[in-house]
Parts: C-alpha cells; structure tokens; sequence
C-alpha cells in the first residue's frame, strides 16, 4: 500500500516538471523584471534571467542561432501569456543549431540564461536595442490546441471535435500526454497565427 | 438461409472496417530491408559512413523539388510511433534528403505533409539553413507512404466519453 502511494506521489511530482530547471530558477532570483532589464542591459551582465515569450524570428549563424522574441509574462509555469502585455522585445543566442522549421514563428518559447548585454537591431525603421541572452536552459512550449469556435455544452474533454479542420488537416500533431496540454493550455490562451 | 447470409455479410462489413482502421504503413517487404535502426542524429552527423545502409525514417515535408527524373523532398525528421506514422516535429533530430525516381507530386507532397520512407543512403549534401552550412543525409526512396487519413484512424482505436444535452 505504502509503495502504492509513493508510487502516486511520484507520478504527481513528475507532473510538475517545470519548463526551466528548479535550480535555475533559484539562481535567478531574485528576479529582475523585464522592463527594468530592458531599460539598462548592460548593467545586468551575466545576471542569470528567465524570460519567455512568442517567436518572431530565427536566424541560424555558422555556431550559433540567435531567436528574436516578443516578450510577454509568465505565469506559474512559467508559460508565455498573453501577448497584449509584452514589454518588448530580447533575442537568444545559443551554440545550438535550432531548426527554423521546429522554432517557427509565434511558437512559445521560456528561456534561462545570462545577460549578455545589448545589440543594436531595428524595428520597421527605429533602432531598437534587444537585450541579448545567452541561453542555458530553452524549452520550446507543444502547440495549442485551437479554442473551439463556440462555447461547448459537453466540457473540455469531449473535444477533439473531428468536423474541425484541425483535426484531417496538416500537421497531424501528436500529443503524446493527451489531456495534460488543457492545464497548460487554458482556453483563454489568445490564439495566434 | 437468409438470416446466415446476413450474419456473414455483417462479420464480413465489420471485417472491412477494422481492417481498414490499422491503416498500413510500410509493407513488411521493406521493413525487412532496413539495416541501421540507430539514432538518427548520429547518422545525420556522418552520413558517408553509413552509405549503403538502408533506413527507416519519417517526417514532414519541408520542401518538393521536381528533378529532371524524378522528385527530391526535404523532410524535418521525427521520430516515429505505431504504424511507423511519424510523430511530433519538435522532437526532430535533424533534416534529410528523400529522392526518388518517381514524380511525387508537390500537390500531393506538399508542404507539411507527413510522410515515412524505407530507403538506401547514397550520400549527403551540405545545404543552407540562414547562413549555417547543414549536412543533409541523401536517402534513395524504395518505398515510401503518405499519410494522409487523421491519425486517430490510422493508429489505433480513440475512444471518448462524453455527456451531451440539447436545448
């Protein structure tokens, strides 16, 4: 019995595992708010930050892959929010060659790493300076699953609805944990093309 | 006398479609050609020294080029499930060339279209990805599926529950 329990205890630990490292997230506390960091880059070199937000673009280098991103909050799991309260911009850089094809656009992305200080990029016709991170740990977010187009009278789970285009077109995702991307995926998640 | 036939007709019908739902991947035939059942990535990293070996890979189609005899795909390799069906993009290891003699139609694999292969590597091709030089595995096609049907029919059976009320 008592192994039974551990047993649950396990399963429902695992179920916590965060998109960034547990001590990782203690090195970087305290915590350093975007919109001060964005202010002044430079004087938070090598602060370990985590960061997340939505991708806007990719550019692969010879070495290195640097991941422009939009910025948003994070929640309790350190998810992207909602986009309507970004404070900017911040662009990753890695030694990892991170195909543009997996990191496409508007995907989610939370990042852990250190301040590596500014650089200089443009935005339409402004300049515009990124805070430059250097990542250690990247946790690309699955792919939400599209809101239905009208409230349901039969509750999360009676979906997927298999009259929705999602459902017979490309790509056909696989969600290998089935139901767990509904708490990471609350519906209200703003969805984005 | 009649009421036989029915039945017969009745298992033959439910015959039809479970048979039907274990959609086929790859023909068995090709299956047992397979010679490298390792990593991807590692055989991404050197594919010179896995010429003539032959694999079992899937994906989706990045791109469909039309070649003078032929088509040549470039697919983002995934892992693969039941049926061989290839799973989910973000766990990709990597990208591979797929060429086959036939013409493969881009309206038909186009772009996003999942698909798994069995065939040789003859060699690889460093190609551009932004500015970094990517070594593409070059795999001769000898059989390759499309998936086109939803994948809750091709792969097992889905059940779902639920609790419906009208008004």
């Amino acid at each position: 019995m008592w192994i039974g329990l551990l047993l649950l205890l396990a399963f429902a630990l695992s179920a916590c595992a965060t998109a960034i490292s547990r001590p990782y997230q203690d090195m970087a506390r305290p915590e350093v708010s975007f919109g001060t960091l964005i202010a002044q880059p430079d004087a938070y070199k090598g602060r370990k930050v985590i960061l997340g937000g939505y991708i806007l673009e990719v550019s692969n280098e010879q070495g290195e892959t640097f991941v422009t991103v939009l910025q948003t909050p994070l929640d309790h799991w350190l998810q992207p929010g909602d986009d309507r309260q970004s404070q900017g911009r911040f662009i990753i850089r890695t030694k990892q060659f991170l195909d543009p094809e997996v990191y496409a656009k508007d995907r989610a992305v939370t990042v852990g790493g250190s301040v590596a200080g500014s650089t200089p990029g443009q935005v339409g016709g402004s300049e515009y300076s990124y805070p430059l991170i250097d990542a250690d740990e990247l946790y690309l977010w699955p792919p939400p699953k599209p809101a239905p187009a009208y409230p349901s009278v039969y509750g999360p789970y009676y979906y997927p609805y298999w009259w929705d285009g999602y459902w017979w077109g490309y790509p056909y995702y696989y969600y290998p944990w089935g139901g767990v991307y509904y708490r990471h995926y609350p519906r209200s998640h703003p969805p984005r093309r | 006398m009649g009421r036989d036939r029915m039945l017969r007709a009745l298992a033959a019908a439910i015959a039809c479609i479970a048979l039907a739902g274990c959609a086929a991947g790859i023909s068995r035939q090709a299956r047992s050609q397979v010679t490298y059942w390792g990593p991807f990535s590692e055989m991404q990293e050197n594919p010179d020294a896995h010429k003539k070996d032959v694999v079992l890979l899937g994906g989706r189609i990045i791109e469909n080029d039309t070649l003078p005899h032929g088509s040549e795909l470039a697919v983002l390799q995934t892992p693969l499930g039941s049926y061989d069906r290839p799973g989910s993009p973000d766990a990709s290891e990597g990208r591979f060339l797929v060429r086959s003699n036939d013409f493969l139609d881009p309206g038909v694999y186009e772009k996003g279209a999942m698909v798994t292969v069995v065939g040789e590597i003859v060699g690889s091709e460093s190609r551009k990805i932004g500015d970094f030089n990517y070594v593409h595995p070059i795999i001769q096609e000898r059989e390759i599926k499309l998936w086109k049907e939803p994948m809750w029919l091709g792969n097992g059976i889905h059940f779902s529950v639920g609790v419906g009320a009208t008004f």
